[in-house]
């Protein structure tokens, strides 16, 4: 009995293995397209229309490094958004 | 985090007799967890590694979310609001906008990342309802007021109702705990203790020490000064 348990915790090991790889190429199918179609004609657009979306250049006139933030005291309607 | 979610709306929406519960929910980056409060008040709150066994716990905190519901001796109909701590697409957004930046070097993140946010972080509202059976409102609160909660809050609570502690498992309380040059953040003293007594066992043993100069900072000088909390711990 417990030769079979172990065979099939084996078994068992070896299918999650499987499935484990079936989903990183799965997902590796699937998100090629849409990054290198999606993200990449995207990214290329903007940069050829210079929309920078990332401050990654320090401004040395800046007064402060920080951006105003308004976080609260917003309509209950505004709670139930996800954005 | 968790404690947050909810306190501002349990207070503005606690206008008639009725006990109002308010779940907050936090989870699917690090540490998940989740935090009860009743009528504005945080009555139990737990952090889903503590049942999973498995350090930084990221997964939905189902199993946290039934140890509150236990304490307060309610099912999850009892509960009138679940909130998130955050708005999910801004994150969404964010993280987007660092994919398009990077392109391509941002390849193997955008890889990695996508998957969870497709199966997961996208679709918080519809495995809230799934996993909980809950079919009220979830609402979703900005990531930084959720911060400015969880840091007000407890401190609130804890200095208010000390003769009143919050319920927590045994294994979420210590018997030693070691603080090193945490004290100078603190503001008052008082603070401090209810933390610790918050969290160490009876009996058990605070080690600190700290940075502060021409200060009187011992156990027995933070005790005199606060008679209130007693001498349980050393």
């Amino acid at each position: 009995m417990k030769k079979v348990y172990s065979i099939l915790k084996y078994f068992k090991s070896l299918f999650l293995r499987f499935g484990n790889v079936m989903k990183n190429v799965g997902n590796l199918v699937l998100l090629i397209p849409v990054y290198f179609l999606g993200v990449g004609s995207s990214s290329i657009l903007a940069r050829i229309m210079g929309r920078n979306f990332l401050v990654l250049k320090s401004d040395d006139d800046a007064q402060s490094l920080w951006n105003e933030c308004d976080i609260g005291g917003g309509a209950r309607e505004e709670y139930y958004r996800q954005f | 985090m968790s404690v947050i979610l909810g306190v501002g709306l349990g207070r503005s929406i606690t206008a008639n007799s009725r006990k109002m519960y308010v779940l907050g929910i936090s989870c699917f980056y690090h540490d998940s967890s989740a935090t009860l409060i009743k009528d504005g008040e945080v009555i139990a709150a737990a952090q889903e590694e503590r049942f999973t066994r498995r350090k930084h716990d990221q997964s939905f905190p189902v199993n946290a979310v039934g140890f509150c519901l236990s304490i307060a001796g309610i099912s999850i109909e009892a509960i009138d609001y679940i909130g998130f701590y955050e708005k999910p697409l801004v994150k969404f957004e964010r993280i987007l906008y660092q994919h398009l930046q990077m392109y391509p070097r941002s390849f193997w993140s955008f890889y990695k990342a996508m998957p969870s946010w497709l199966t997961e972080k996208l679709r918080v509202m519809r495995l809230i309802r799934k996993k909980l059976k809950y079919k009220g409102d979830v609402f979703f609160l900005d990531h930084h007021l959720s911060h400015a909660a969880s840091r007000k809050r407890p401190n609130n609570l804890r200095r208010n109702k000390l003769h009143k502690p919050i319920h927590l498992r045994d294994d979420l309380i210590f018997l030693l705990w070691e603080l090193s040059d945490d004290l100078e953040h603190i503001e008052t003293d008082s603070v401090f203790l209810s933390e610790i007594y918050c969290v160490l066992k009876k009996g058990g043993t605070e080690i600190f020490s700290t940075l502060i100069k021409g200060k009187k900072a011992g156990w027995e000088s933070l005790h005199e000064k606060n008679p209130q909390f007693g001498g349980g711990a050393r």
